[in-house]
């Protein structure tokens, strides 16, 4: 079901809009550019393997506002890879920590690496979903103190990853919770400025009435009066035609 | 006397070697160029549609006098069924807006797979105009919407009332009843990703699903013209005649969206780009003796783009206007004609003549020109064309190879980027631009930073992050592995793992600084409205709104269903009347 039920306010959303708003969400904390692909995805994969999700997306990104992804550092010892966090945020540490053990894997060095020192470490349980994506499957085993053993070993060709399940069946989200969401990631858009909107169109309309730009027959019954008004927002909030 | 066969010309891989370098390719200019082909999406569905007689049935149609009301076709094709609810609305001026900032329409659409449910279709009615903030039922593919053309369809309306049929002349200044507002699909509003589509479903390549959306809503706009001429005219009204009707099309217009698309699926665009590639390759490669039937259909598809082209009232700005690209095909053409002749006395010099023949034309015609044949060359191998088109199916997650040496890694960006280090990336006039999504309808724009400072930039800024990649590779230990490098230089993960991905794919980017003053956007989104979608007829306005018409010539339902359908539907003459 794509439709949120009336009794449960249950809705599934699609691949597409999840990995749209999480990444959004981050970019407006202030993740870097660079770490967003890889923070946005262990967003989703928390969602989609019942971790903090989107119910504890807030508390998430509260701890995601200082992202220093050179505080973490890694050795390899014993044939063990051995990850520290640097005090990093679990979404944050996941993808490079990984990184770490796959390149010792692939060249026989290690199938094991102990996590340590990550923010929010149960989330590192996203690593299962994350090693999918290079063919192996992952073990991610915690205690107590917050330190995690992950295991790599390799996975059966054509068994369906965690992906594919999101982008057959969605992930399952409160209809409220969900648009809670989906209105505060419109905080990395840009205000919507008269002059904003003279950077994108066929013609500008200058704040004396002139027209910038070829007349078009076609477009004489254009409603200039969108280009100019000082806020048209309300529009957005409301989504609805304007003729409603 | 046909010449001996080279055996370097038959060789399997001259395909490929006669795709083009992405060095050339690849240039914002030279991709503007692209021309509409078999294996764009609207082709590709028409193709399959026409092939296999997808038939288009009417089952509602409850309009009033002001056009008012809902609408529904069912479309059943290759073993699957669609419905397509249609809610029209009476125009409106207030909010209206060839943007996607506007807020009126006067039609939404939806494609559904199956048949829709009187419970479902209350649904959509519901949640549609929200956009945003609705949710499209299970097994919705595409929400829609067009606008009228104001001037054009009143006009077409008036002269069927009237009992005459519309001046096809008058028409072609327009081309379309109606014009495309918004396709979305594939996860967006709740509509199902197409990655989830099964294997055997109709609609599974790239965009077909938002083509066969559209090609509905062309349908509904002639409907729609019929029933207000009836309204008007009564017994009097006459029906627009099935030439005239085939002649329009749906009207597009697209922005700065499409540069996002761009960068969000290089795969796609590589696939799309490289069957492209590989079709007019293996159409180069038509052994031609005195048999001259590839000639001769080269020839006939050539005659119908010149007199599409001399028709065309389409006024260009930074595009080659039409009647400079009919010059070039008549030349073209006569050259060709030439090449017969000397095919028809048997004294071709090679076995495979269209490969030099069309090295020839290289620099003494218009690109618009030269790629106009290209697209033509792919109806000569229209069963290898449809074959690709079918591949288009691209998973675009990227993930790195973190085993991977720094060495090789550097390798990767010295040799498949090189032209981002041939870029000015340092001038004040090459970082003027940010990219950037407005919180009004998330409408994409690009402006001086200093205009909107507190926008985030969405951009990618491929050329200066590859070099600055490419200094921090050479700054590290060469045989350490990138996990490691990417451990110590953080800030280059999207770009490091975003080359591992996509390494040895030659046409994934455009090689361009879309960050500077100098770059124009209409060139890239020209492309995709015109090579991808299968736009004809795109002219730009302020080279960043790209506009033009879908399905121009396209069969009818009927010619569909009857299996009347005409292969070469595309660049159609104005029917006479």
């Amino acid at each position: 079901m794509t439709m949120p039920d009336s009794e449960t306010a249950i809705m599934r959303v699609k691949l597409r809009e999840c990995r749209l708003v999480t990444e959004r969400l981050c970019q407006s904390i202030g993740v870097p550019d660079a770490m967003l692909p890889c923070v946005t995805i262990c967003g989703v994969y928390s969602a989609a393997l019942g971790l903090a999700g989107f119910a504890g997306m807030e508390r998430q990104l509260d701890r995601l506002t200082d992202v220093r992804p050179e505080r973490m550092s890694a050795s390899v010892d014993d044939g063990i890879v051995r990850f520290c966090a640097g005090g990093q945020h679990a979404w944050v540490a996941a993808e490079p920590a990984l990184d770490m053990l796959v390149a010792a894997y692939r060249i026989g060095n290690a199938t094991r690496m102990i996590m340590s020192d990550a923010l929010e470490a149960r989330e590192l349980g996203v690593i299962r979903g994350l090693a999918e994506r290079h063919h192996l499957r992952a073990q991610v085993e915690m205690d107590d103190d917050g330190v995690a053993a992950v295991d790599v070993s390799a996975r059966p060709l054509g068994e369906a990853t965690v992906l594919d399940r999101i982008i057959h069946e969605g992930i399952a989200v409160e209809h409220d919770l969900w648009f809670q969401l989906f209105h505060r990631s419109h905080d990395a858009l840009a205000p919507d400025t008269v002059i904003s909107r003279t950077h994108t169109g066929s013609i500008i309309v200058r704040p004396d009435g002139t027209i910038v730009g070829k007349a078009d027959p076609e477009f004489i019954d254009m409603d200039l009066s969108m280009l100019t008004k000082d806020s048209l927002i309300r529009l957005e909030k409301t989504g609805t035609r304007a003729n409603d | 006397m046909t010449a001996e066969r080279n055996p370097s010309i038959v060789d399997p891989y001259d395909q490929f070697r006669l795709m083009r370098d992405p060095a050339s390719l690849m240039r914002p200019e030279r991709l503007a160029a692209l021309q509409p082909s078999r294996v764009s999406a609207t082709r590709a569905l028409i193709a399959r549609a026409a092939k296999n007689r997808w038939k288009v049935t009417r089952t509602q149609f409850d309009l009033d006098e002001r056009a008012r009301g809902t609408a529904c076709y069912r479309i059943e094709g290759d073993g699957w069924e669609f419905s397509f609810p249609v809610f029209s609305f009476e125009p409106s001026g207030k909010m209206r807006t060839f943007r996607i900032i506007g807020r009126s329409w006067d039609m939404m659409g939806s494609l559904v797979e199956g048949r829709i449910s009187a419970r479902d279709m209350q649904h959509t009615r519901e949640e549609m105009p929200k956009l945003y903030h609705g949710r499209a039922t299970p097994g919705t593919l595409v929400w829609c919407r067009s606008n009228r053309s104001a001037r054009y369809l009143d006009y077409a309306v008036d002269a069927l009332a009237g009992g005459s049929q519309p001046s096809p002349e008058v028409l072609a200044a327009a081309n379309y009843l109606m014009r495309n507002t918004g396709l979305d699909g594939n996860g967006t509003f709740g509509t199902r990703s197409f990655l989830s589509l099964e294997s055997d479903h109709p609609l599974r390549p790239a965009l077909r699903a938002q083509m066969l959306a559209a090609y509905m809503m062309r349908v509904f706009a002639h409907d729609l013209v019929a029933h207000l001429a009836r309204v008007r005219g009564g017994g009097n009204a006459a029906e627009m005649s099935d030439a005239l009707s085939r002649f329009l099309g749906i009207g597009n217009g697209s922005a700065l969206g499409l540069m996002f698309f761009v960068h969000n699926h290089p795969r796609l665009i590589d696939r799309w780009l490289r069957i492209r590639e590989q079709s007019i390759a293996a159409a180069k490669l038509t052994e031609i003796a005195s048999d001259t039937g590839a000639l001769d259909t080269l020839q006939a598809l050539i005659d119908r783009a010149i007199v599409y082209r001399s028709q065309d009232q389409t006024d260009y700005d930074l595009l080659t206007p039409s009647d400079v690209i009919a010059a070039d095909l008549r030349v073209i053409r006569k050259e060709l004609g030439w090449l017969r002749e000397r095919a028809q006395a048997g004294v071709l010099e090679t076995s495979t003549p269209l490969i030099e023949f069309c090295e020839s034309l290289e620099g003494r015609f218009t690109p618009d020109a030269i790629e106009t044949l290209n697209s033509l060359l792919i109806e000569l191998v229209p069963d290898l064309a449809d074959e690709l088109a079918q591949t288009l199916v691209l998973d675009e997650e990227l993930v790195g190879r973190p085993e991977m040496t720094v060495s090789r890694l550097r390798e990767i960006v010295r040799t498949e980027y090189r032209w981002a280090f041939d870029l000015d990336l340092v001038s004040d006039s090459s970082r003027r631009y940010i990219w950037y999504k407005s919180v009004n309808a998330e409408e994409p724009r690009r402006g001086p930073r200093e205009e909107i400072p507190e926008a985030l930039s969405l951009g990618l800024d491929l050329p200066r992050l590859v070099v600055a990649l490419d200094a921090d590779l050479a700054q590290s230990d060469a045989r350490s592995s990138v996990a490691s490098f990417l451990l110590a230089h953080p800030l280059h993960r999207l770009i490091a793992t975003r080359v591992q991905a996509l390494a040895g794919l030659a046409y994934h980017s455009p090689h361009a600084d879309i960050m500077s003053e100098d770059f124009i956007p209409a060139h890239i989104t020209r492309m995709l409205n015109s090579a991808v979608h299968g736009i004809d007829k795109t002219r730009d306005a302020m080279g960043r709104v790209i506009r033009g018409v879908l399905m121009q010539g396209a069969p009818l339902p009927a010619d569909l269903a009857n299996g009347t359908a005409e292969q070469h539907w595309f660049y159609p003459p104005e029917p006479e009347i």
